[in-house]
C-alpha cells in the first residue's frame, strides 16, 4: 500500500514537472518573427562550440546592427562574434563578457560606448532580451542581480513561467512552431536589415535636448573598469568605438566624447568615435539606413566592417584565419548562409 | 474592560479618521502642473499627442521605432523655438517632453532662454532641486528644468517622471 502511495506520487510530480515544462516552453517568447534580438544572446553558444573568435564585439543595437562578421572573415580572415543585444547597458556587456570567457579568449573585444550614458536597470523587457538567453553560470546569476529593475524577481529568470504565464492570450503559430527548437535568426550575431528609410537631412539636423549634467554615470564607468580589467587579466585588448549613427533619441554628445577620448588615453586603449569619420567610411544616409539614420541597414554596415576591417588588421594587429582549415571550413558555411539570407531578405522586401 | 474596548475603538476610529483625511493628499495632487503655452494651445505633460496636430505644420519631424521590436515609435516635432516629444502610451502616444530651444519662446511664467537665475527665481519661486547647472521645479508627474550656463538660462524643458 505504502509503495503504491509512492509511485503514485512519483508519477504525479513526474506528470507536473513535464507539464510545467511544457508550458513554460509554450509561454516563453520565441523571439524569431517579433523581437529577434531576444534570440541573440542564446545563439553565441553554438557558435562557440564551432570555432573561437578573435575578435568579440560587445554592445547594444549598435553593435549588431553594424558589423557583419562574415564580411569581416570575407576580406580579411578575421573570426569574429558580436554579442550584442537591446539595449545592452554596460553590466549586461561585462557578464555577457566574463560568460563568453568561460568557451574562448579573444584577441581583442570591441565594445560600443553609448550604452556608458545609463547608470541605472531600464527596462524588464530589455533585461529579459539580453539575460534570459544566457545559460546557467555564476555570471548569469551575477548579471540578473546587477540588471533587475525594481519590479522584477531574480526567481522569474530561474522560472520564466512565473513571468510569461500570462501570455496564453497572445500566443500564435509560432510559439508552437517554436516550442522545442528554435530556428537562427542572426549570422554570427549580427542581425540583418535590408530595409532603406533614408535620414532626410531634417532629421539630422534635430541634434539630443541639452543636459543639465554630461557627467557619464558612475555606475557605468565603474563597469567599464571592470571589463577593462578583464580584458587586462585575459590578455585581451580593449578597443573603445562609437558606431556611426547619431540620431536625436539616441544622441551622443561632444561632452560624453571627451570623456571617453579621457578615459582611453588614461588607459592606454584606443577609441574610434565613427561619428567623424562617416564621409570615409562611405555611409550614405539615404542608402545606408533602415530607419532614418538610427541603425545602419546591411549596407551601411558592410561598408563600416570593411573599414573597420583594416583598422583591426593594419593597427591592432588581428590575424588572417583563411589559412585555417577547421575554421576557413566554418567560416565558409557561415558566409555562405549570411549571403542567402541577405538574398531571401532582398527577395522579400 | 468596557473601558479599555471603548478606548481601543476610539483609538481605531482616530486612526482611521486620520488615515483617510492624510491620504486624501493623493500623492502629488498638491504639486503644480506646469504647463506651456504655444501660441495659444497649453501644451502639457501626459497630453495625447494628437494636439500636436494643433500646433500647425512643424519645421521637422521624426520618429524613431524602439530596439528590440518594442511595438509603438517615438516622435519628435520641431517648431520655431521649441520642440515636443511624444512617446508611446497605453492609449496612443502621449507628450512627454517639451523643450524651449531659444529666446523667442518664454514660459507662461514669463522665463525665457537668455532669463538669468535670480530671474527664473523671481518668476517661479524657489526650486524644488537645484545644482550648478538646473534648476528644478517638480510637478504633477512631471518636472520642469531650467538648465543654467554662466548663470544664463540656455534650455528649458519640461520632462515627464
Amino acid at each position: 500500500m505504502k509503495k503504491r502511495l509512492i509511485i503514485s506520487s512519483a508519477i504525479c510530480l513526474a506528470v507536473l514537472i513535464v507539464s510545467l515544462y511544457f508550458a513554460q516552453a509554450l509561454l516563453v517568447p520565441k523571439y524569431v518573427s517579433v523581437s529577434p534580438e531576444g534570440a541573440l544572446t542564446a545563439e553565441y553558444y553554438a557558435a562557440a562550440d564551432e570555432t573561437s573568435h578573435d575578435v568579440l564585439f560587445i554592445g547594444d543595437c549598435e553593435v549588431y546592427e553594424s558589423f557583419v562578421p562574415a564580411v569581416l572573415w570575407e576580406k580579411y580572415g578575421i573570426s569574429s562574434y558580436v554579442r550584442g543585444s537591446a539595449q545592452q547597458l554596460v553590466w549586461h556587456s561585462y557578464y555577457l563578457l566574463e560568460d563568453a570567457l568561460r568557451y574562448e579568449t579573444p584577441k581583442a573585444v570591441v565594445f560600443n560606448v553609448l550604452a556608458l550614458k545609463y547608470g541605472q536597470p531600464q527596462s524588464e523587457a530589455y533585461n529579459r532580451m539580453t539575460i534570459d538567453g544566457m545559460e546557467w553560470s555564476q555570471s548569469k546569476v551575477d548579471a540578473i542581480i546587477a540588471s533587475k529593475t525594481e519590479d522584477e524577481s531574480f526567481l522569474s529568470y530561474v522560472f520564466p513561467l512565473l513571468r510569461f504565464h500570462s501570455r496564453w492570450d497572445e500566443l500564435t503559430g509560432e510559439d508552437l512552431e517554436y516550442m522545442l527548437d528554435r530556428p537562427e535568426v542572426s549570422d554570427s550575431g549580427y542581425l540583418i536589415q535590408t530595409d532603406v528609410r533614408a535620414a532626410e537631412p531634417d532629421d539630422l539636423a534635430i541634434e539630443g535636448s541639452p543636459l543639465a549634467d554630461y557627467t557619464l554615470p558612475k555606475e557605468s564607468m565603474a563597469y567599464l573598469d571592470k571589463i577593462k580589467k578583464l580584458c587586462d587579466d585575459n590578455g585581451i585588448e580593449l578597443i573603445l568605438i562609437k558606431a556611426p549613427t547619431n540620431s536625436w533619441r539616441y544622441w551622443w554628445y561632444d561632452e560624453w566624447d571627451a570623456q571617453i577620448v579621457d578615459y582611453a588615453g588614461k588607459n592606454g586603449l584606443a577609441y574610434y568615435n565613427f561619428i567623424d569619420e562617416v564621409e570615409d567610411i562611405g555611409i550614405d544616409w539615404s542608402q545606408d539606413t533602415y530607419d532614418g539614420g538610427v541603425h545602419l541597414n546591411v549596407y551601411g554596415a558592410m561598408k563600416l566592417t570593411e573599414y573597420f576591417g583594416k583598422t583591426l588588421r593594419d593597427a591592432h594587429g588581428i590575424p588572417d584565419r583563411h589559412e585555417d582549415t577547421n575554421m576557413s571550413a566554418v567560416w565558409s558555411g557561415r558566409v555562405e548562409s549570411f549571403y542567402s539570407k541577405l538574398t531571401d531578405n532582398i527577395r522579400e522586401d | 474592560m468596557k473601558r479599555i474596548i471603548s478606548i481601543l475603538v476610539l483609538t481605531l476610529a482616530l486612526a482611521l479618521t486620520l488615515g483617510v483625511f492624510c491620504g486624501c493628499d493623493g500623492g502629488n495632487s498638491d504639486k503644480k502642473t506646469y504647463t506651456f503655452n504655444a501660441d495659444g494651445i497649453m501644451l502639457k505633460i501626459g497630453a495625447p499627442a494628437s494636439v500636436v496636430n494643433s500646433l500647425g505644420t512643424p519645421i521637422a519631424k521624426d520618429e524613431s521605432a524602439s530596439c528590440g521590436g518594442i511595438p509603438g515609435v517615438d516622435e519628435v516635432y520641431v517648431f520655431s523655438g521649441y520642440k515636443v516629444y511624444t512617446t508611446p502610451a497605453k492609449d496612443g502616444n502621449v507628450i512627454n517632453k517639451i523643450e524651449i530651444t531659444d529666446d523667442s519662446v518664454k514660459t507662461p511664467e514669463g522665463v525665457a532662454a537668455g532669463s538669468t537665475k535670480a530671474e527664473v527665481i523671481k518668476a517661479m519661486g524657489e526650486p524644488t532641486s537645484e545644482s550648478g547647472t538646473s534648476l528644478v521645479y517638480a510637478g504633477n508627474g512631471m518636472k520642469l528644468t531650467f538648465i543654467i550656463r554662466n548663470d544664463t538660462v540656455t534650455s528649458i524643458q519640461y520632462v515627464a517622471e
